[in-house]
């Protein structure tokens, strides 16, 4: 059976699989390899992924979504799509199915199988949400790996020398990873994770557009959805822009905005100055954890597309005192990863003596009584379990006893953290045991935390005197899903109307049109309206040929008015 | 020793070797394939590899600052402000000669394509701006003496603006050059006792933008002891004790829905109809129809239904989620996903109360039965009523 990998990023996705010793990347159905992690709904209550649905965010702002990985695990969110309501894990489900549909196409088998990376940092709950994305696609899920670790592997496997430790620090547009990895002799061993989970581009994006909304002071509330994304889609290209120049213009985009806008990088980079901070945070830390100086790192590697900014790079060769590597597309060199561990998950032979270990990147403990808390003020205290950075698989056994005389129940509540106290740390789920009477101390409990591969993690409880054991896979409400809800969410899925592959191609034509249409002003934009009405009048005769030609002028007009868009 | 055993190798204090027999070993035990026989493997070289002499390890790494430096630093601390001043000018002017050397590494070949090679002119770009060798026993000196002055008096130390030298300085960008700045700096400001508790958290909070102390509060508190950084800090997450005072609540529950008990329920529903009785009371006063045929029992128990049929729905779709009885005692309704109720939902919600209501007996005995805390109408409705 082939495993196929997939990068579900927040902006951007790709596919992967292993073919004759080497990673190969699966283009999209428009011979792309990476598809945006953008949904929407057209008109007829059809299904967009990718390419379509992102030309879509200005033109119909309140029937496409974007960057709802934020928001994965997330109790209770919805996003209204037209008349439905979606979750992220149904958002991010329907992007890995048109992946999913890509791969098949390309390869011409059925997909049942598949590795899917994570950001490090990623908690339990937003790990099972993924993984219940991918069995809502109809992909098994044989590996969830971390992003920075894939990357490494990319990395390690093109290192000929043996013994090296690479800093993998992975920004992409919405989280922020760091991992320490030694690769030596065929083994890659991860020693030590950190992370912020909301810190990516989009972060740096949201900088730059506050800015631009403040020196023409609009009010950020009283923008239309329209509005909002067409000063969004153009600043992004400013960002963009911003790595190779030193200052852009963007051209007239609101109504409120009388002269070209110009933004130059040292400003830029003075607003950025708290997301920059909040790099090192991340860092020191992993350093710190693994116990080495920044000496003894051999190479430090960018992963993501944000690390691409002048002002990352700048920061981190100003940490490091050197020039980070990022000589591997950044985009696609995770997606590369997962295709090795897809690889080594089909146990080719190609791979036969590589060995990737990886650590829990957070402390799991449970809540003990704290008894110097006399006010009530602090709540319990965090005791540790599985500390972080430890090696996984790893399954630790720590006994509790109970607190008072006679006490009959004993209630497990599950964190995970660092901090001293229980409140200031991540909840997971709670257990609650029944003990016989004794007095207090007499009676024991051994908790067993077992944390796999996958980061995914199992409380095992038992009574000492009864013998009685309790289980549970922790589960937050959000991810608690029992046979007959996940049947309904399949059927929820399944009655959804997909957009025929084949006029994908014509419909990203449209909807680029649609998109410049609502940008432009004047005879623009009537120009464009009666290109678009005949491009459809094309359409709808049927004739496969006829179709060909104009969309190929189509496209070839389109590009020609988009040059011309957004930079004076 | 048993972990010479497991690696299948002499004892050794050769590095390398004991990572290729790790290596070697690590093929028979995957950690996906024998996690219990990976997990001894892997305890046992770490344990082979820290069995090793650590003399070489020590004293080829931490060559940032040397601890002797320091301490001389510390004993030179007691001068006057005059002479302190007058040394910053001179160390100050030392600053501007130059002590960068630019670097000049030379790329590897292989990365081809415009927009790489564009890339890399940025990076060396960028490189240019920092230097390579730092002096940063020089830096630091120069660095202690600044911050000792700002902190000497409490209005330059708690203006924003006489800690900008610690953005423009090169040498901060070190890691472990600003870790050991921030723990310097943390451990003076916690022995400034000639300033007051708040001025003392005033300018921490102040430096927090810069260090970022809130991020590394647990390796602040293993170097410094919960209690001193609770007095520094304050408490962890002021933002989340805004939010509980706070009107307007959010559309969606956050945290774990904890049901709410029957004897809270019942005791904010007897809150709710004392107010309404309370209302009635003064509803007859207003009008002036104190009359006692209009005010008598069955009356004021049908105005009270209508009342209640009226306002409690309007009460629970708002964003109080609930009735002042409800709200007073820390609970709220919302539908099973944690969300708000819609007007129409809490109306129906309202009328399977009052159904339920009208036939007590049976709500009470089902209740008794289940034990998962959800009145009748509650379980008809779809609702669930929660903690706060």
């Amino acid at each position: 059976m082939r495993i196929i990998g997939i990068d579900l990023g927040t902006t951007n996705s790709a596919c992967s699989f292993w073919s004759d010793g080497k990673p190969e990347l699966i283009p999209n159905r428009l011979h792309k390899l990476l598809t945006p992690s953008i949904v929407g709904v057209d008109d007829n209550g059809e299904i967009l992924v990718g390419e379509a649905a992102k030309h879509r965010l200005v033109s119909h702002p309140s029937h496409t979504t974007s960057a709802f990985k934020r928001y994965m695990g997330a109790t209770g969110y919805q996003t209204q799509l037209g008349k439905r309501e979606f979750s992220s894990v149904e958002l991010s489900s329907i992007v890995l199915r048109s992946l999913k549909e890509d791969a098949e196409s390309y390869l011409g088998e059925r997909i049942t199988q598949a590795v899917i990376s994570v950001p490090a940092y990623f908690n339990d709950t937003q790990r099972k949400a993924t993984k219940l994305a991918g069995e809502l696609a109809g992909l098994k899920v044989e590996r969830l790996i971390n992003e920075p670790t894939a990357a490494a592997m990319v990395y390690g496997l093109h290192h000929v020398s043996n013994g090296a430790q690479f800093l993998i620090l992975d920004m992409g547009g919405g989280t922020f990873d760091v991992s320490l990895v030694e690769y030596f002799s065929g083994v890659l061993e991860v020693h030590a994770s950190s992370g912020d989970n909301f810190l990516g581009g989009e972060d740096f994006l949201n900088i730059l557009v506050q800015k631009y909304l403040d020196d023409h002071s609009i009010a950020k509330k009283k923008l239309s959805a329209a509005e909002r994304h067409q000063i969004i889609e153009a600043l992004n290209k400013a960002k963009h822009q911003l790595t190779f120049d030193k200052s852009v213009t963007v051209k007239i985009i609101h109504k409120k905005q009388d002269k070209p806008w110009t933004i130059d990088r040292n400003t830029f980079e003075q607003l950025a100055k708290p997301l920059l901070y909040r790099i090192q945070t991340p860092i020191e830390r992993t350093l710190n954890d693994a116990d080495i100086s920044p000496s003894d790192i051999d190479e430090v590697v960018l992963v993501g597309g944000a690390t691409r900014m002048p002002m990352f790079r700048s920061l981190i060769s100003k940490m490091f005192r050197r020039v980070p590597s990022g000589n591997i597309n950044p985009d696609l060199v995770v997606a590369m990863g997962v295709a090795i561990q897809a690889g080594l998950k089909e146990k080719n032979s190609d791979l036969d003596d590589i060995v990737l270990t990886d650590v829990c990147p957070y402390t799991l403990g449970v809540e003990v009584i704290n008894q110097e808390d006399n006010k009530g003020k602090q709540g319990g205290l965090f005791m540790p379990i599985i500390e972080r950075n430890s090696i996984i698989p790893s399954s630790i056994v720590k006994s509790l006893c109970t607190s008072s005389d006679n006490q009959t129940k004993l209630n497990i509540s599950i964190y995970q953290g660092e901090s001293r106290l229980v409140k200031n740390n991540i909840f997971l789920g709670e257990l609650d045991v029944n003990i016989p009477k004794a007095p207090e101390g007499k009676e024991t409990i051994d908790v067993r935390y077992s944390y796999d591969m996958n980061g995914l993690l199992e409380v095992d409880v038992s009574v000492n005197s009864t013998n009685q054991t309790y289980q549970k896979t922790i589960f937050n409400h959000s991810g608690l899903l029992s046979e007959k809800e996940l049947t309904a969410y399949k059927t929820k899925l399944s009655r959804l109307k997909f957009h025929p592959r084949e006029n994908e191609v014509y419909r990203v034509l449209i909807a680029r049109a649609e998109k410049l249409y609502e940008s432009t002003l004047g005879r623009k934009r009537t120009d464009i309206g009666n290109i678009l009405n005949q491009f459809e009048q094309v359409l709808e005769s049927q004739d496969l040929k006829r179709i060909h030609t104009t969309s190929k002028q189509f496209e070839c007009i389109l590009d020609e008015l988009e040059q011309q868009g957004m930079f004076t | 020793m048993s972990c010479w055993n497991t690696l299948c190798i002499e004892p050794t204090t050769d590095k390398y070797a004991i990572k290729k027999a790790y290596a070697c070993q690590l093929k028979t035990h995957k950690p996906d394939e024998d996690p219990e026989g990976f997990a001894i493997l892997h305890a046992h070289y770490k344990q082979a590899l820290n069995s090793k002499p650590q003399t070489l390890e020590v004293s080829e790494s931490r060559k940032v600052i040397p601890a002797s430096i320091i301490e001389t630093l510390r004993a030179e601390k007691i001068k006057t402000e005059q002479s302190i001043i007058e040394q910053l000018k001179l160390e100050l002017s030392k600053a501007q000669q130059p002590i960068i050397q630019y670097i000049n590494e030379t790329l590897s070949e292989e990365h081809a394509g415009n927009e790489q090679k564009n890339e890399l002119n940025l990076e060396l770009e960028t490189s240019k701006a920092f230097s390579c060798e730092l002096n940063f026993e020089a830096e630091w000196r120069r660095l202690k003496i600044k911050i000792d002055h700002v902190l000497d008096t409490s209005q330059s130390a708690s203006n924003i603006n006489s800690w900008s030298f610690l953005e423009d300085n090169e040498a901060l960008f070190d890691i472990e050059f600003k870790a050991y700045a921030s723990s310097y700096v943390f451990e003076q400001l916690i022995s400034l006792n000639s300033l007051p508790l708040h001025k003392q958290r005033a300018i921490a909070k102040i430096l927090s933008m810069f260090f970022r102390w809130p991020d590394r509060r647990d390796l602040l508190e293993t170097q410094f002891g919960y209690k001193k950084v609770l007095q520094l800090l304050g408490n962890d997450k002021p933002e989340d004790k805004q939010k509980v005072s706070k009107w307007v609540n959010d559309k969606y529950h956050r945290g774990p829905l904890v049901f709410s008990s029957y004897s809270r329920k019942l005791a904010s529903i007897s809150i709710d109809i004392g107010l309404i009785a309370i209302a009635q009371y003064y509803l007859a006063l207003i009008i002036g129809v104190f009359d006692f045929e209009y005010f008598l029992l069955e009356y004021a128990l049908i105005r009270g239904f209508l009342i209640y049929l009226l306002f409690v729905p309007l009460f629970e779709a708002s964003s109080l989620q609930g009735t002042l009885g409800k709200y007073l005692l820390n609970i709220k309704i919302t539908n099973f996903q944690g969300r708000r109720l819609s007007i129409f939902h809490a109306s129906w919600r309202n009328l399977c109360f009052l159904l339920s209501t009208a036939g007590f007996k049976l709500t009470l005995w089902i209740n008794i039965f289940s034990k998962d805390e959800k009145l009748l109408h509650d379980r008809f409705s779809r609702s669930i009523v929660i903690k706060r």
